[in-house]
């Protein structure tokens, strides 16, 4: 994890081309910088010609998201890939109890070897192909749960294991802002309403 | 408390303190005895620890499943008083060992986010989790951190010591049982802008889109039940 995960394009001029580790971050494109700030209180944005000012992140991510070409796409429902990346897939096997002395605090999902592969989205949904060639398909109408954490996404289909996707070279924040957007496109396009929550269930206004 | 709970709480306030700017306000909203729920923003995985250091009881935290999946984590814990919920489906289980720990007398944390933002801004409050507050009838105390995430945002692995770090306990509000579902349902929108407004506040972070977007459509509507 690291700020490019956050600044997956770059805010000012919206390039797919940030590079970086940890902390900082440039955009190889207009080669603006982004680091955090020394003591806390935003990221510290310097462009090519020096200028420096400190932006709060939460403003640097909504400047991206209006530059995102895929996410617009996946907005209009266009057609074809709309992104493809590296992920590691586990699916979950099991659920096993969570104990403190006799007491049971609960459960906790256990997963299988993970498969490296690809994942794709498309305007319906997502497929992995394995490095062995297997296919996995998963339609974005019937899912219904949508997590993510540091750097993976899950999801939730009845009657077919949890899915779990490590990302290997690619924004899980990314993927997550695209696959919200695309459920909410396919809920919206079938009458569904407005989706407003994506777990522990994807739901609508009102539903 | 356990012996674990209390060797890990000193050390961590020290290292806080220490290592940030901190502030605290409002300890004295905290009840010294019985049952409240804790609902903060989320903006690091250190604020559990955070919370934990600071407060004079025993905090219970619900905490998501993937984190207790390494056998040592689950002893460690489960001893610092963390319980699991399964985020990707409605978790009945988690509901009651929540209910059951208010019920014996003892305070709980829930992120009502249901997971760390993103980029420091507040994320719409998961539904479950509004109406177990509603339904539990337990002091229910709106928590504010802020500074966490310029120490550890979720996209970084190691802490940047330095930043000012403040935790904020609002008042408690005290709203009483509601056991029926539909009047909990009904009680469900106003609470939740009651919640985001004065946790905002407290943490002095802005509302995400999303949030805005929810409040304003009214939409903290009926049906499910479960945790976050």
């Amino acid at each position: 994890m690291a700020l490019v995960d956050l600044l997956y394009l770059c805010p000012d001029c919206g390039a797919e081309a940030m590079e970086g580790k940890g902390s900082e971050a440039t955009c190889a494109g207009c080669g603006t910088s982004f680091a955090t700030h020394g003591r806390g209180q935003g990221i510290l944005v310097t462009s090519a010609d020096q200028g420096s000012q400190v932006v709060a992140a939460h403003e640097l991510a909504s400047g991206i998201e209006a530059h995102d070409s895929v996410l617009k796409a996946v907005r209009q429902g266009t057609g074809g890939v709309l992104r493809r990346t590296r992920v590691l897939l586990s699916l979950a096997v099991g659920e096993g109890p969570v104990r403190h002395g006799d007491r049971i605090l609960g459960f906790i999902e256990e997963f299988g070897p993970p498969d490296a592969g690809e994942l794709t989205l498309t305007s319906d949904g997502l497929t992995f192909t394995s490095e062995g060639e297997e296919l996995r398909e998963w339609r974005l109408a019937e899912l219904t749960a949508l997590q993510a954490a540091s750097s993976s996404l899950q999801l939730t289909q009845p009657g077919r294991p949890l899915a779990s996707f490590r990302f290997r070279s690619d924004s899980t924040r990314r993927w997550e802002s695209l696959l919200r957007e695309a459920i909410r496109r396919v809920w919206r396009e079938a009458g569904r309403g407005e989706v407003d929550e994506f777990q522990p269930r994807i739901r609508a206004h009102g539903s | 408390m356990s012996v674990l709970y209390h060797a890990v709480r000193t050390p961590v306030r020290w290292a806080f303190r220490l290592l940030t700017d901190l502030r605290v306000e409002g300890l004295h909203h905290v009840p010294s005895g019985g049952p409240f729920l804790l609902l903060p923003n989320h903006q690091s995985i250190l604020d559990p620890l955070l919370i934990q250091s600071i407060c004079p009881r025993k905090i219970h935290s619900m905490t998501k499943s993937t984190q207790f999946t390494q056998p040592a984590f689950r002893v460690v814990l489960a001893g610092l008083g963390a319980f699991p919920v399964r985020r990707y489906r409605v978790d009945p289980q988690t509901v009651r060992v929540l209910l059951r720990l208010l019920d014996e007398g003892q305070g709980v944390c829930v992120y009502p986010e249901g997971e760390r933002s993103w980029d420091g801004a507040l994320q719409p409050f998961r539904r479950g989790t509004l109406r177990v507050a509603l339904r539990a009838g337990v002091p229910i105390i709106p928590v504010g951190i802020s500074g966490t995430y310029d120490l550890m945002p979720r996209w970084l692995k190691r802490p940047r010591p330095g930043a000012p770090v403040s935790l904020r306990f609002g008042e408690p509000m005290c709203l009483g049982a509601i056991r029926d579902r539909s009047t909990r349902d009904r009680r469900l929108p106003e609470f939740e802008r009651q919640l985001v407004r004065e946790i905002s506040r407290l943490a002095s972070v802005p509302i995400s889109r999303e949030t805005r977007e929810r409040l304003d459509a009214g939409s903290a509507s009926p049906s499910g039940e479960g945790g976050s």
